[in-house]
């Protein structure tokens, strides 16, 4: 049941953001709501399923994007990364996602950047950091804020 | 004897493995049938959801449009009748030198120049990436559309090439892509030079073309138009106009800097040219 829920949850993440996101862009640049949901999700439930989560949203977004493993792999090193954290951390707080999302946009950016031959050829690092990762870091928290509660608050439902 | 965590372990490098390897073989552009299959049935989930948002969006613009600027529009539709009656003129003149020209080039048996085949299509969205953005269109295989296949605007600019085709959708890498390489010509008389015209990551408005031969002669304003000698594109597509040039490896090439026909932002529609 979790899983299906976190799948269809997973799939509207994609749908918005490859549509009304694409034409309406918070500071110029597309947020990863997908990579928001691995994140909250591992938070919530621990890094088995925060692997899950990565694999399959890792698997929607390269479907989109045509080429095949670099979202895949990214996504589920975050999932894991982030999943250690489930237990250490207060659930009920919504700041601590807000910051682990800030964190973990940088690396999941600087991962892309790494397994993409083209282009850590071709751009330098600064103006990745400033035209790119920073303000999509900044933009990724504040659709936390948001999307965190709505999965904790799901959660709980789930449980009881 | 087991070591804790162990199977986890194993499961790990195994997905792992797993993925390096299809990652391996789509860098290699070897095609998994079944990623092809998912692929297509993922866009044809996609395509209405993104044809409304788009169509939404543009009445939304349009009609924003028209409200806010009615007095502007007024003026502008006079200035473009006028427009059009001043290039009816141009035309009938154009039709005599058209004419002219078909009964020369019949008299020194030249080859006629056939204009290309061309399908239009609707842009209905990008890729959800801050990276590489490449534009999706309404087209797929079932209109003939096949990979590799030049993209233009419908005045005649050149927008990039078919990334993939799926059968109702296709993926268009754009010229200002850093994955998007054509050979380009510099149009003037005095000059043919050629150079490799590819898209630089850093600014998404220029494309850079790279080695000029030292002593050509290319400067501001040059017109660059694709070479015909890559084998994809037809030659003489407009690609756009010089803005910069500068030496590169130590004075043995030059590099320009071209600001293309073609801006990211308003393309709405896009010709495919499938046979040249």
């Amino acid at each position: 049941m979790r899983k299906l829920i976190y799948a269809g949850i997973l799939f509207i993440a994609l749908l918005m953001q490859s549509t009304l996101l694409i034409h309406y862009q918070p500071l110029g640049v597309i947020p990863d709501l997908l990579m928001i949901v691995v994140i909250c999700g591992a938070l919530l439930k621990g890094s088995k399923f925060g692997i899950q989560l990565g694999l399959t949203a890792g698997f929607l977004q390269d479907i989109i994007l045509g080429g095949f493993g670099t979202n895949i792999v990214i996504k589920i090193f975050v999932g894991y990364l982030v999943g250690n954290l489930e237990g250490k951390i207060f659930k009920q707080q919504v700041l601590i996602p807000v910051l682990v999302v800030f964190v973990m946009t940088f690396v999941h950016e600087f991962l892309f950047l790494l397994l993409s031959e083209q282009l850590i050829f071709s751009i330098s690092p600064l103006w990745a950091l400033q035209t790119v990762i920073l303000p999509l870091a900044v933009v990724n928290a504040i659709f936390t804020l948001v999307i965190y509660p709505v999965l904790h608050v799901l959660e709980r439902r789930l449980y009881y | 004897m087991r070591l804790p965590g162990e199977r986890r372990f194993w499961v790990i490098i195994g997905v792992i493995i797993l993925v390096i390897t299809l990652g391996a073989f789509s860098l290699q552009g070897i095609k998994v049938k079944e990623m092809h299959f998912l692929e297509s049935v993922l866009y044809q989930i996609l395509r209405p959801f993104q044809k409304i948002v788009t169509n939404v969006n543009q009445s939304i613009n349009d009609y924003w449009t028209l409200v806010t600027n009615l007095k502007k529009v007024k003026l502008e539709n006079q200035d473009l009748k006028k427009r059009v009656d001043q290039l009816e003129l141009q035309l009938v003149d154009y039709n005599k030198i058209t004419l002219e020209n078909q009964r020369l080039r019949k008299l020194l048996a030249f080859k006629e120049l056939v204009p290309y085949k061309t399908v239009g299509a609707h842009v209905i969205g990008t890729t959800p990436n801050n990276w590489v953005h490449n534009l999706i269109i309404d087209r797929g295989t079932t209109d003939g559309i096949s990979a590799k296949m030049p993209v233009i605007t419908y005045n005649g600019a050149l927008v990039g090439h078919i990334a993939e085709a799926t059968a109702n959708t296709s993926r268009v890498v754009l010229i200002t892509d850093v994955n998007f390489a054509v050979s380009g010509r510099v149009q003037k008389a005095e000059s043919r030079a050629v150079g490799v015209v590819r898209g630089e990551a850093e600014d998404q408005d220029i494309v850079l073309m790279d080695l000029i031969p030292w002593d050509a002669e290319i400067e501001e304003d040059d017109l660059i138009v694709t070479s015909g000698l890559s084998e994809n594109f037809p030659m003489d597509i407009p690609i756009g106009k010089v803005i910069l040039v500068i030496e590169k490896d130590f004075g043995l090439t030059q590099q320009a800097e071209i600001r293309p026909f073609m801006s990211l932002a308003p393309i709405e529609e896009v010709l495919i040219i499938t046979d040249f």
